[in-house]
């Protein structure tokens, strides 16, 4: 099936088949591999992608389901040599360990400030309670979306 | 691209909450808050991992796996995937039967006439295309006869079990490090004894016995395992691979296949954590004969489940403990047995058999020891590295043991610890001296956290809070080699062989280089390991980075340092003596107008001289251990040192344990980056919280693994997390440490659950036989109290 | 984790269309809701392996005219996907008339959770559709979905039941309304008919208080062991009528009956709610597995029963 769609701002269209994930269509078909495959099957929020302002796991949307839409990845924050303020507060404040899960944090975080400027710490929590991380405890992680929300 | 202005905000807001004493080093770079130099690439996703490689014309692979736990295998035939169009080759365990390992070479690359646990890999497929790949997997038919499996480690070393490894005596395995019993399940029986146990005992006041046990858990790093592999022409087998230990990996390959080390080259991606899972080869050995045998490249990332039955797991223990105190809680003898549940291979897990036995006793000065430390064949998942290596397990049973003591002797647990804690200059149960000792410290930090505890009382809710303390050994006598090039335009290229997994040591070499040299961090460039031209070292592994291959990085730094000085006092015309060195330049003695540069004073002039400092470092008094006595001069280089408190509230109704606030107080030397090393310790609660409370591999009665996945595996989310305070001693700096460091990345995991596992206790007088504390485990038990009173 | 099986796809615009496909696939279509649930478990498939002869092939190279070939198909398989959610009007309205709260059932996890009707009306509901899966899952799983695989456990099920919601079900034959206590059959199983769709749920407002709780090793994620869910009518301090829903203790979402009974016409004291309690309990017939035992499951049933309604009472 033909499909058309705005990826990180670029109008892209390809010829998928239905049983494509949007995560393998992200990965392999576009080459943008920030996007993670952490399980498969929606537990560990890896593949966290933002598809028309909301945030989904990828790796149990269908590609086709992305026709017409708007997809954002981690690749599509940093704009024109700017970092996002999400991405600067990540690097500043020990957010990030291995990176694997670093990729999904910030696009639940980023969908959860877009419709939240000034979430509380119990609002972040629960927003990335879909986001496993193995290495920080997540405690860093909290602080810098309280941070990049701060402002 | 980072701006400046917040993070100067936050390394004046923080630096002064961190350093609560005084402190054993604070330089320019060493031991300030430097943002991660792998950050940016992580945040914007660039950085590749093993999954993310992809060569041109490579295939997709999957495995055929096992469905018995312990099976002769009758019939395999492979020509139905073989026919399926699209795919190129499958490889199998008759072509491919060459064994490997790490310690001990035990490891099929597939199985060859015997299948040992559900999950063994019988084949593997390389196709066009992923899907189908998966339909050829599902044509390979394979017919098996049942053996009869050992799931229990205390079964399996019982005359009458049935063997798994019949060939162990023929097996290649490093002499004098092990001591596996042919003819048994006993992959290694590591022994120590100290002093004259039965004396202690007869001298003591009272006896205790205690037996407590942990189940086998799976590190689940969120980055499963992944790797590209090609051949090259003439044979020479290249990689990429998510690996902790590039080196490792290089010489299982050979192990397996005949290759020569020259001959294969190994580049290290991004690892998407490690916490020992990644340390030896396991996909790459899989991938590697479909890549012989196709010539194209593969690529074979693991699923979840594989990432559970393929990699590694954490052995299982059942620890014994007899322990003789006198009244006052000085514990003058100690008799410990331990049975690691190893699994179907136990390359790896013989070392933590050997070195959590020798730990097994506690960070306590025991003048009379006798330890008994088996490593067990069991038709599991193959155990190996995790992160503690042996100290987490053994202290979940022995920390545990100390609270049970106290209490039955009437005092404070941690008056008890007071007592029997090693000092300065103690010899420790292996024999070494000790230096750099921070237990005591850390136990002071730890009560003081606790008691100032912002917790309330709960309605309906018991509150509990117990401590746990440990100490965790390193390697010995390993190499670590770094080294250092100056480039034209005076950026600096750094090689060394540690696998930066989320730890932060990519941040922290360079830190170290920064602080030698007198340059911005940014000036650095450090290269991802490439066995081919990084100079070897070995594993990302045992918490030793920090000490040997910072050493290493500080040498290499010192002695580009000295060329340096070398070519400017030619260039200067002045006496070494008289060139000064510091901001990046150097000049000579009171013409500080006439300072050069690192390239300009190498590379300018007419005599340009390439720079490039090198450093090689190990312990040279390293020692193994007496085959009889487990005593040795030094079988690690430094012990860390470290405690962690909980508080809990447990629901009487329910059962349910909640996990409030944990606070803990290492002793890593000094510590080299603060954000990075708060980062290790907020980690470890999180992981341990896991094992302590819902982490367990769940084996039905034919050996297959029920939770493979994360719907029944749980990992602590967001909402799990307690309240987390962290500190560190400041006393303790190592004297061979760069800086005073020694390292943290394990220790850190080492009193998680026993901590949890007491403060349980200390809030409703229940203690498990086994981890985790399930809310129903713990429902139980305060039924089963109810019922005795 | 495995790709996902080969399969034809489609995008009714119009419920018409999508009868029509229904009806032409048969038992080889299926319907994607949020595919949380559909997709996840076609990825993580066992295979079988199907041979078959076939008989009409001559083959020059062997003697016989009868080939075998090896057909590897999955367990639950995907051939025809239809997709509900280009529909229009889009199935995921929740609207208000009167008494009567209509949820369309493509509406999400996170719509339910955040409506402000429901939250007023059934917190119970609110509740238990803001806590199902994790918040990811939640943007793109529907009720219509969860009511629809029909597990035991799911999340909504024991809840729509004790909040006496009616199934509001379209097909080419036409719409029907089911009664949610005629709707579970089985584990898996439910009462639609081959070809239809669930469209709606249909909840009336009656002055009733509702609270849900559910019991898991984690606070987020993980299946339900245990779910609660008490909707009471009272006057005053006397309860009028209970509906005490209960999930994963049986083979479908059930109703605590006993407690129910007992309940009816008595004053709410601590004793009285202890005592429906442990009825519940007895009403629940839990299965042993690696998530708990029964024994822990029906002792689940009776705190929580406990707590749940003196939640609703609050």
């Amino acid at each position: 099936m033909k499909i058309s769609l705005t990826v990180n701002g670029l109008k892209v269209e390809r010829e998928v088949s239905p049983h494509m994930t949007l995560l393998d269509f992200l990965r392999e078909d576009l080459r943008l591999t920030g996007t993670k495959e952490g399980c498969g099957e929606a537990e560990c929020g890896a593949c966290t992608v933002i598809l028309d302002e909301t945030a989904v796991p990828s790796c149990v949307v269908l590609a086709v389901e992305a026709n017409g839409k708007s997809v954002l990845t981690v690749e599509g924050l940093e704009k024109d040599g700017e970092l996002d303020r999400l991405q600067e507060e990540f690097i500043a404040r020990g957010a990030v360990q291995c990176g694997f899960c670093t990729p999904g944090m910030l696009m639940t975080s980023k969908a959860l400030l877009m419709k939240n400027a000034h979430p509380t710490e119990e609002e972040i929590r629960l927003a990335l309670s879909g986001n496993l991380c193995r290495c920080t405890g997540y405690k860093k992680i909290v602080e810098a979306v309280s941070a990049a929300a701060a402002e | 691209m980072i701006t400046n202005k917040q993070i100067l905000k936050i390394l004046d807001e923080k630096q002064d909450t961190f350093y609560k004493g005084k402190q054993n080093y604070v330089g320019k770079y060493v031991g300030q808050r430097v943002p991660r130099v792998d950050a940016y690439e992580k945040v914007t996703g660039r950085l590749k991992f093993g999954a993310d490689v992809e060569l041109p014309n490579q295939l997709i692979s999957r495995l055929k796996r096992s469905t018995h736990a312990h099976a002769k295998i009758t019939r395999l035939d492979t020509s139905k995937a073989e026919a399926l169009p699209g795919v190129v080759t499958v490889a199998t365990g008759k072509e491919f039967n060459g064994l490997t390992g790490c310690y001990l070479n035990d490891s099929h690359v597939y199985a060859i006439d015997r299948v040992l646990w559900v999950g063994d890999i019988v084949a593997a497929v390389a196709a066009e295309t992923a899907e189908i790949a998966e339909k050829a997997v599902e044509l390979i038919e394979i017919e098996y006869e049942d053996m009869t499996p050992v799931f229990d480690a205390i079964e399996a070393m019982k005359p009458d079990a049935p063997l798994l490894h019949p060939n162990l005596g023929s097996y290649k395995w490093l002499k004098g490090f092990l001591f596996p019993k042919p003819g048994t399940n006993i992959a290694n029986h590591f022994k120590l004894r100290k002093g004259d146990v039965e004396k202690g005992f007869a001298e003591a006041d009272y006896i205790f016995e205690d037996t407590l046990s942990v189940p086998m858990v799976q590190h689940t790093p969120m980055e499963s395992h992944a790797c590209v592999v090609q051949v090259e022409a003439g044979n020479q087998v290249e990689m990429w691979a998510c690996t902790q230990g590039p080196f490792l990996v290089r010489q299982m390959i050979s192990d397996a296949f005949n290759i020569p080390l020259n001959k294969i080259r190994v580049h290290t991606t991004g690892v998407g954590g490690g916490f020992g899972a990644k340390l030896i080869a396991k996909n790459e050995l899989y991938a590697i004969p479909l890549a012989l045998k196709s010539h194209r490249p593969v690529k074979m990332a693991f699923n979840r489940s594989e990432e559970f039955l393929n990699t590694f797991v954490r052995q299982g223990l059942i620890m014994k403990m007899k322990t003789g105190v006198k009244k006052n809680g000085k514990m003058v003898a100690r008799k410990i047995e331990c049975i690691w549940d190893g699994g179907a291979f136990c390359d790896y897990g013989v070392s933590i058999a050997r070195s959590g036995g020798y730990a097994s006793a506690g960070p306590y000065d025991v003048e009379n020891l006798w330890i008994d430390s088996y490593c067990v064949y069991t038709n599991k998942p193959s155990g190996g590295a995790y992160r503690g290596f042996g100290v987490p397990e053994a202290a979940t049973v022995e920390e545990q043991q100390i609270d049970m003591i106290a209490e039955r002797l009437g005092i404070p647990a941690t008056e008890m610890r007071r007592i029997n804690f090693y000092h300065e200059g103690d010899t420790h149960a292996t024999g070494m001296k000790l230096h750099s000792v921070g237990c005591e410290e850390c136990l002071d930090k730890v009560t003081t956290m606790l008691e100032k505890t912002p917790l309330k009382p709960k309605e309906g809710k018991l509150y509990g809070a117990g401590q746990a303390h440990v100490h965790k050994f390193t390697a010995h006598t390993v190499a670590a080699s770094a080294v250092l090039k100056i480039n034209e335009d005076n950026s600096i290229l750094l090689y060394h062989a540690v696998s930066e997994i989320g730890q932060g040591s990519q941040t922290v070499m360079q830190q170290i280089v920064s602080e030698v040299l007198d340059v911005p961090i940014d000036q650095i460039q450090s290269v991802k390991a490439d066995t081919h031209f990084t100079p070897y070292a070995w594993q990302t592994a045992a918490s030793k980075a920090t000490f040997f291959d910072g050493n290493a990085c500080k040498y290499a730094a010192e002695n580009a340092k000295k060329q340096l000085i070398e070519l400017a006092a030619i260039r200067f015309d002045v006496p070494q003596e008289d060139v000064e060195f510091g901001g990046g330049k150097l000049w000579p003695k009171g013409k500080p107008e006439s300072a050069q540069n690192f390239a300009q004073v190498s590379m300018g002039g007419s005599f340009p001289k390439a720079v490039f400092g090198h450093g090689i470092f190990t312990v040279e008094d390293g020692s193994g251990l007496d085959e009889q006595t487990g005593q040795g001069n030094r079988c690690s280089a430094f012990w860390m040192f470290g405690g962690q408190g909980a508080e809990v509230y447990v629901d009487t109704e329910t059962g349910e344990v909640e996990l409030a606030r944990m606070v803990a107080c290492h002793d890593v030397g000094t510590v080299i980056n603060p954000t990075t090393a708060e980062g290790q310790l907020e980690g470890s609660v999180a992981q341990g919280l896991g094992i302590a409370m819902f982490e367990e591999m769940h084996f039905d009665e034919k050996g297959k693994l029920l939770n493979d996945s994360f719907t029944d595996y749980h990992l602590p989310t967001t909402l799990d997390m307690p309240l987390i305070e962290t500190d560190f001693a400041v006393n303790s700096p190592h004297k061979e440490g760069p800086y005073g460091a020694k390292g943290m990345g394990e220790p850190a995991l080492g009193p998680t659950a026993a901590a949890i596992a007491n403060a349980v206790y200390n809030a409703c007088g229940v203690r498990l036989f086994a981890l985790p504390l399930t809310s129903e485990r713990v429902w139980k038990a305060l039924k089963d109290k109810e019922v005795q009173k | 984790m495995n790709k996902l099986s080969e399969f034809d796809y489609y995008e009714p615009a119009t419920l018409a269309e999508a009868y029509d496909l229904l009806e032409k696939f048969g038992t080889e279509a299926k319907v994607l809701a949020g595919g949380t649930d559909m997709l996840v478990m076609n990825k993580k498939s066992a295979f079988a392996k199907v041979e078959k002869s076939d008989c009409n092939v001559h083959n020059r190279l062997i003697a016989d005219t009868c080939a075998t070939t090896t057909e590897v198909k999955r367990v639950y398989d995907l051939k025809n996907v239809i997709n509900l959610k280009k529909i229009k009007p889009i199935l995921n309205e929740i609207a208000v008339k009167g008494d009567k709260l209509t949820i369309g059932a493509l509406a999400t996890m996170t719509q339910i959770n955040l409506n402000e009707s429901v939250k007023k009306h059934f917190p119970a509901l609110a509740a238990a559709a803001g806590r199902m899966g994790s918040p990811l899952v939640r943007n793109i799983a529907t009720m219509g979905g969860n009511v629809a695989n029909s597990s035991p456990a799911g999340e909504t099920l024991f809840v729509l039941l004790a909040l006496e919601a009616k199934v509001l079900v379209g097909g080419k034959a036409g719409n029907r309304t089911i009664d949610i206590n005629d709707f579970f059959v089985h584990v898996g199983k439910n009462s639609l008919k081959p070809g239809e769709i669930i469209l709606a749920f249909e909840l009336e407002s009656t002055g009733s208080c509702n609270a849900y709780k559910r019991f898991s090793p984690r606070h987020s994620m993980d299946l339900v062991v245990v779910g609660v869910c008490a909707n009471l009518w009272m006057d005053g301090k006397v309860c009028k009528k209970a509906n005490i829903g209960l999930g994963a203790v049986a083979i479908t979402p059930i109703h605590a009956v006993s407690a129910e009974k007992y309940l009816v016409g008595k004053e709410l004291t601590d004793d009285v709610i202890k005592e429906a309690a442990k009825l519940a309990a007895g009403d629940a017939k839990p299965i042993s597995d690696i998530r708990a035992s029964a024994e822990y499951r029906t002792h689940l049933v009776e705190v929580l029963t406990k707590r749940t309604i003196k939640e609703a009472l609050a």
